[in-house]
């Protein structure tokens, strides 16, 4: 179950949300040795705000967080404008139609042939997710080590600048263009079946 | 140099067989400043028909002859070296991924004599798929810029991605030999050392079904001892060798 959470619904999932930003701690800061802010528990920086959304997979029986991405607005400060602006030598892809991946995380106990699911899950999401809101594509700000899994995908995908060296890895600004046969032309080994996504909770209250 | 990769990626999608993309691989190679590459993926070379796999490489003819015919893709440094990262590096950081043995620098020097002096990898680690490199190499030892290996590191991913969609017809898992998620499993935990007994209790499955599932993967890959088993899984992409040593 993928749970499609923002600043209007988080609330009701706030046990899940202190999941992923435990497992986020676990990933990027102990494993992956990112230099982020963090409390020793949970990592959250500024961006976590009420302009974020969320696609967070969950554990069917026991609500516990699987894997995540966050989803930031490119009108709005975001990575790739405001921390990296130097990785983008083009015109940033930037506005409504556009949204940046973040944090894309699963959970450090997670086994390995998991992992494989849990990102054909979430990237399938993304697609859908642009479909539903009507997105043209996403940004994103990667380590180069990891350039070759996502343009497996099989989705159109174009580095935004060349990558630079920074904190003792390479990284690199990608723009991922979201078109009505993305998803027909996933690559077979990111195929899976059809995500069961909440969005009933998702939306402006009708009235205040 | 963004604007070279990005027209190379614009000829990459209209791209639908291998001589093309040698072609445009060569024209692009040169305008970031290297000599010959080598776009490849990382099986013996030898055992397959051409077209089977990804192999495709500029380097000079006798050289890249020499290559397959002795076999030295199981062997070469270099590639050992791709096994160990997911980043590009320069060839002369060989030895912080691996001990270099005297076989290795016996490799290099052949390599050296052939006119192939220096250069840099761009590992491709696909999960379940064979690993895989696109290499650039120098024919002298200028120095390039920076911003030469950074524009090297996108061609070589963008160019191994569209070779691999050419070769394969987009049938990724056609290559390596088909494990299940639970022989992976359990060849992760052989290699991790653990006897069935203690593999089956990881896994909350009997002894006897940890040993099937490596009887089974043993006979997929037609050999008699679980040492080969476990190299022939790490050589097709099943295991990381990070995933073993932690």
């Amino acid at each position: 179950m993928i749970n499609l959470i923002n600043h209007f619904n988080r609330d009701r999932h706030a046990p899940l949300l202190s999941g992923m930003h435990a497992d986020r701690k676990r990933l990027f800061v102990d494993r992956l040795k990112w230099d982020i802010r963090h409390d020793g528990l949970f990592e959250r920086d500024e961006f976590d705000n009420d302009e974020a959304a969320y696609l967070v997979l969950a554990d069917r029986e026991t609500q516990e967080h699987q894997a995540s991405v966050r989803l930031l607005r490119t009108d709005r400060p975001h990575i790739l404008g405001n921390i990296f602006p130097e990785l983008c030598e083009i015109e940033l892809p930037a506005g409504p139609e556009y949204r940046e991946i973040t944090r894309l995380c699963y959970a450090p106990r997670t086994r390995r042939a998991e992992r494989i699911r849990y990102r054909n899950l979430i990237g399938r999401s993304l697609i859908e997710y642009a479909h539903f809101t009507g997105l043209r594509g996403y940004t994103l700000v990667t380590e180069m080590a990891l350039l070759g899994q996502i343009l497996s995908a099989g989705w159109s995908c174009r580095p935004l600048g060349l990558p630079r060296d920074i904190g003792g890895s390479t990284i690199g600004a990608l723009l991922i263009t979201i078109e009505p046969w993305t998803l027909r032309r996933m690559s077979p080994s990111w195929q899976t079946e059809s995500v069961p996504m909440r969005v009933v909770e998702f939306g402006e209250p009708l009235a205040a | 140099m963004l604007d070279v990769v990005q027209l190379f990626i614009d000829i990459l999608g209209r791209i639908t067989n291998v001589v093309d993309l040698r072609d445009a691989l060569d024209a692009v190679v040169k305008e970031i400043g290297f000599d010959y590459f080598a776009l490849m993926e990382h099986v013996d070379l030898a055992r397959h028909a051409s077209g089977e796999i990804l192999f495709l490489t500029t380097y000079p003819s006798a050289w890249a002859d020499f290559y397959i015919a002795k076999q030295i893709v199981s062997n070469d440094p270099v590639l050992l070296a791709s096994h160990r990262t997911s980043n590009g590096f320069r060839w002369s950081a060989v030895s912080d991924f691996i001990p270099i043995s005297a076989a290795h620098r016996a490799i290099r020097e052949r390599t050296i004599k052939a006119g192939i002096i220096d250069g840099f990898t761009v590992p491709a680690h696909i999960p379940g798929t064979a690993h895989g490199s696109c290499n650039f190499a120098l024919g002298s030892g200028r120095i390039l810029a920076p911003t030469n290996y950074h524009a090297a590191q996108l061609v070589g991913s963008f160019a191994f991605e569209a070779g691999r969609r050419i070769v394969h017809n987009g049938d990724r898992t056609a290559m390596p030999t088909k494990l299940t998620p639970r022989m992976i499993d359990c060849v992760f935990l052989a290699a991790c050392g653990k006897t069935d007994w203690e593999a089956g209790t990881i896994l909350g499955i009997a002894e006897d079904t940890v040993t099937e599932y490596l009887d089974e993967a043993r006979r997929r890959y037609d050999v008699g001892h679980r040492s080969q088993l476990l190299m022939r899984a790490l050589f097709d992409g099943h295991l990381a060798i990070s995933d073993v040593i932690r």
